[in-house]
């Protein structure tokens, strides 16, 4: 399998101020990456960039071997899906119904939903544990709740390359762990890849494939979680003391304070 | 019928909402400080009261041509609140508030100074005051990497007190014979309006609202927030663009009929809102249909319940909006707990 995502030589800014600096990396297809980093590193920008939300210039990234510049909207919306940071909704729509408008890029003008439409909510409802919440309007659901809502959305667009941004944040450990497990099997499935920003160390150590480590918009160590989870990499650029051990029952590494 | 839930719901919908304009609209007809009734409509259908009766003439020159303005114009002023509050993702948001009215006004007082007819002189020199007030209000901080919604609804505020002090100059400067029609087209006025403005006017706004009803789905994906709509493959820039230049083109030639009503563009979509959801596809047939019942029935209000003469339409949609409005928001579930 090919690469779905390579990023080339990316630099970025708002006016003057610098936010990514020479970024390089490629995503294969069926993978789990996640962008970890300090506060204000550039993590966000990065995925609003893969997303298409900031534009990106000419010849730094590609979406299937092709500049994401040239692509439509809507065939762009075919290709990524994104789950924002925060997202606040104080209009009245029924879960069900948000979770259909995931579709959008699939359907008509109007948006005229298909039983086979239905079903993907249906199925995507469940897999994210919101079944009984269906017909809950969108401002009476509890923070974590929205939270899943929004990925049942992204996964009812049915994109190749599914984007995250800090999905964990507000979950409770249960659902951080079955999100994680929810998104693991997609990629293992061959459904999707998975692009993700988070906080959580010790999750991406454990569940990522591909880890890029980002400190002030540029690349600090990129690579397996073996790879970049090393004491003093991790020290430096979270300013803190920490501990790293291999976890021996999965083979993978564990981060505390030290 | 069709077994789509979505259409079935659209129908439904517009159905009931469509029976409440017909109600309207044969009071609207039917009652009035002269003795032409429904009575007098049937007569004329059945051909026993004929074609020359003063009764008749009453119905046909002068109380239908202001129903059916007083329909379009409430159809239009709620549906421009609801884009208003779908693109600045913002329930305050409304023509009134926003100061496109009173652009509007500027220019169509500017028009009436200049000697300009109602139709079209009148309303093009309106819509470019709408447009202009939008341009300033909108579309600047549009232009910028980041979008600061608040940043809107302050320049809109300002730019409506600008607005008001130009007008209030212009009037300070207008003849007396002018002053008092100015004042009362102000707070909206419906009076007066002839049968051939109001088929223009209405032909004009047709194409405006099937252009939003198409737009309808993008708009719930707007509603969720740029970045949202945009993932979701939504051309966000042309859409808002497209929705603001036909909102402001429909605000315009509406207040240049009718003055400034305000409180409709509020209370028609947010009581709209909070009875049938957030989905556009079922609320711009509604606001449509229910803001022209809205309306009628206000303007009927305003001819029936002074002694003598009548009241300037904006009062009473503004005295029965307002109450209704913060009784409803209060009774609402969602809007408590967001």
């Amino acid at each position: 399998m090919g690469d779905i995502l390579k990023v080339r030589a990316l630099s970025f800014g708002y006016g003057r101020h610098r936010v990514l600096d020479n970024i390089r990396f490629f995503a294969p297809s069926g993978a789990f990456f996640i962008i970890l980093g300090p506060n204000g590193s550039g993590k966000t920008t990065l995925l609003k960039l893969v997303a298409g939300i900031l534009p990106a210039p000419t010849g730094t990234l590609f979406l299937k071997d092709r500049d994401i510049g040239e692509y439509s909207a809507r065939e762009l919306a075919r290709l990524t899906s994104y789950v924002p940071q925060h997202h606040h909704q104080n209009f009245p729509f029924r879960l069900f119904d948000f979770v259909l408008m995931g579709r959008a890029p699939h359907l008509g003008l109007m948006g005229q939903a298909g039983d086979d439409d239905r079903r993907r909510v249906t199925e995507a409802l469940a897999i994210t544990d919101l079944s009984p919440k269906s017909d809950c309007l969108l401002p009476t659901l509890s923070g974590g709740e929205a939270q899943r809502a929004l990925v049942a959305k992204a996964i009812c667009q049915d994109t190749p390359l599914l984007l995250l941004d800090e999905p964990t944040a507000s979950l409770d450990l249960g659902h951080q762990v079955r999100l994680m497990e929810l998104l693991s099997d997609l990629c293992r499935q061959g459904r999707c890849s998975v692009v993700m920003v988070s906080h959580d160390l010790n999750l991406a150590a454990r569940y990522a494939d591909h880890i890029l480590l980002l400190s002030d918009g540029k690349t600090a160590a990129r690579g397996n979680p073996r790879d970049v989870f090393k004491r003093d990499i991790l020290e430096t650029i979270y300013q803190c003391r920490l501990q790293v051990e291999i976890d021996a029952a999965v083979g993978r590494p564990s981060i505390r304070l030290a | 019928m069709t077994t789509d839930p979505l259409v079935r719901r659209i129908v439904s919908v517009s159905l009931l909402t469509g029976i409440l304009l017909a109600l309207a609209w044969a009071a609207g007809v039917a009652l009035g400080s002269s003795d032409a009734g429904l009575a007098t409509l049937l007569g004329r259908l059945w051909g026993d009261v004929p074609a020359d009766d003063t009764r008749w003439t009453i119905i046909r020159c002068l109380r239908f041509p202001r129903v059916m303005l007083a329909t379009l114009v409430g159809a239009g002023l709620s549906l421009g609140g609801l884009v208003f509050q779908d693109i600045l993702r913002n329930p305050l948001a409304e023509p009134y508030v926003l100061g496109v009215s009173g652009g509007a006004a500027v220019g169509a007082i500017i028009g009436i100074m200049m000697g300009l007819a109602a139709f079209p002189g009148t309303a093009l020199t309106a819509f470019a005051g709408s447009m202009a007030t939008l341009v300033i209000v909108i579309w600047l901080p549009l232009r910028q990497a980041v979008l600061h919604r608040e940043m809107i609804l302050l320049a809109g505020v300002m730019i409506n007190a600008l607005c008001g002090a130009a007008i209030m100059f212009m009037v300070s400067m207008s003849t007396d014979a002018r002053l008092h029609r100015i004042l009362y087209w102000l707070m909206g006025d419906l009076a007066g309006a002839a049968s051939t403005e109001v088929l223009a006017v209405g032909l004009a706004l047709l194409p405006c609202f099937l252009i939003i009803f198409f737009l309808s789905h993008r708009m719930n994906l707007l509603l969720l927030g740029q970045d949202m709509a945009q993932t979701m493959g939504v051309n966000v820039r042309r859409l808002v663009l497209t929705l603001l230049t036909v909102t402001s083109l429909m605000v315009g030639l509406i207040v240049s009929m009718s003055g400034l009503v305000g409180f409709v563009g509020l209370v028609i979509p947010h009581t709209l809102r909070l009875w049938l959801g957030a989905d556009h596809r079922v609320l711009v047939p509604a606001c449509i249909l229910g803001g022209g019942a809205y309306l009628t029935i206000c303007d009927l209000l305003a001819r029936m319940l002074p002694q003598q003469g009548e009241l300037p339409v904006g009062v009473v949609t503004a005295l029965i909006g307002a109450p209704m409005f913060i009784f409803f928001l209060f009774r609402s579930k969602t809007w408590a707990t967001s």
